[in-house]
């Protein structure tokens, strides 16, 4: 171990305790949010915004995503776009009406 | 037989092939817990009437919880970090608090499943409690103790013969290297 590798973790050691930080703030902010009394779309959509910043967080540093090589981002582009079809997939077998006798 | 590259990076990939085995086994987790959220919206959608969640469930109780997984989260990357520094007693420290934590969140998930439980309120009850019990609570109870059982494991696993000075193969926590 180097001591240049050691300076480099310390400056990881810094991030990570700014995103539990960050976390944790966020996390407070959703709980004062869930106290408004806001409609349930607004509610889902700040409360799913405020989860994706912390999702990307965790994903982002924890998970050292921001510095991975391309193939991992490559799997990960992909899983999205399943994962993506796999949740339109059944909302439009729903919502185009085909087979629904109303 | 050994598992080839496991602690040397390829060259083709520049990774090793435990990093790739874990993101893959990641992936498909993507794909389970997907099916749970399509199936959700669709329940929820569906529904005549959908309750709001801070009428059942006790959003206190919740709060603490979220932050006893972020807190475990961050013991984890930690105990990462000493093993990079080659602090093998830091990284015990850190890596019994992320096991602790786990078990916390699993003891208040038990106290709040036996209260609901208490109260009459069954997966059967409703909707909203099918997919309470179901998609949000046992699965990830159950894939938190999966993976927080497999986060020390690996680790330990590693360093069993392997001396402190070789680059751990821990596949999620991999930061660019001297």
């Amino acid at each position: 171990m180097t001591s240049d590798h050691a300076v480099d973790i310390d400056k990881h050691v810094r991030v990570y305790v700014t995103v539990f930080v960050a976390l944790m703030v966020l996390t407070l902010i959703t709980v004062a949010v869930s106290y408004l009394d806001l409609s349930i779309p607004m509610a889902v959509t700040v409360a799913l915004l405020i989860a994706t910043v912390k999702g990307s967080l965790v994903a982002c540093y924890f998970m050292h995503l921001i510095s991975e090589k391309k193939l991992i981002h490559a799997v990960l582009v992909l899983t999205a776009a399943f994962f993506v079809a796999l949740l339109l997939l059944p909302i439009l077998t729903v919502s185009d009406g085909f087979g629904i006798d109303r | 037989m050994d598992i080839p590259y496991t602690f040397e990076v390829r060259r083709d990939t520049g990774l090793t092939n435990g990093k790739i085995g874990i993101w893959l086994f990641l992936a498909s987790e993507v794909m389970l817990f997907g099916a749970l959220f399509a199936s959700y919206i669709l329940i929820r959608t569906g529904a005549e009437s959908w309750p709001r969640g801070d009428t059942l469930l006790d959003v206190p109780l919740a709060t603490f919880n979220t932050i006893v997984l972020i807190t475990s989260s961050v013991t984890m990357v930690m105990a990462w970090a000493s093993l990079m520094r080659g602090r093998f007693g830091t990284f015990r420290i850190y890596m019994g608090a992320t096991i602790l934590l786990g078990g916390v969140f699993l003891v208040v998930k038990y106290f709040e499943y036996s209260h609901h439980l208490g109260l009459g309120e069954f997966p059967s009850t409703n909707n909203f409690l099918a997919v309470y019990y179901t998609r949000r609570e046992a699965l990830e109870d159950e894939s938190r103790v999966v993976h927080q059982s497999g986060r020390a494991l690996g680790p330990l696993l590693a360093f069993r013969g392997s001396g402190l000075d070789l680059p751990l193969p821990d596949p999620v926590s991999s930061v660019g290297r001297p």
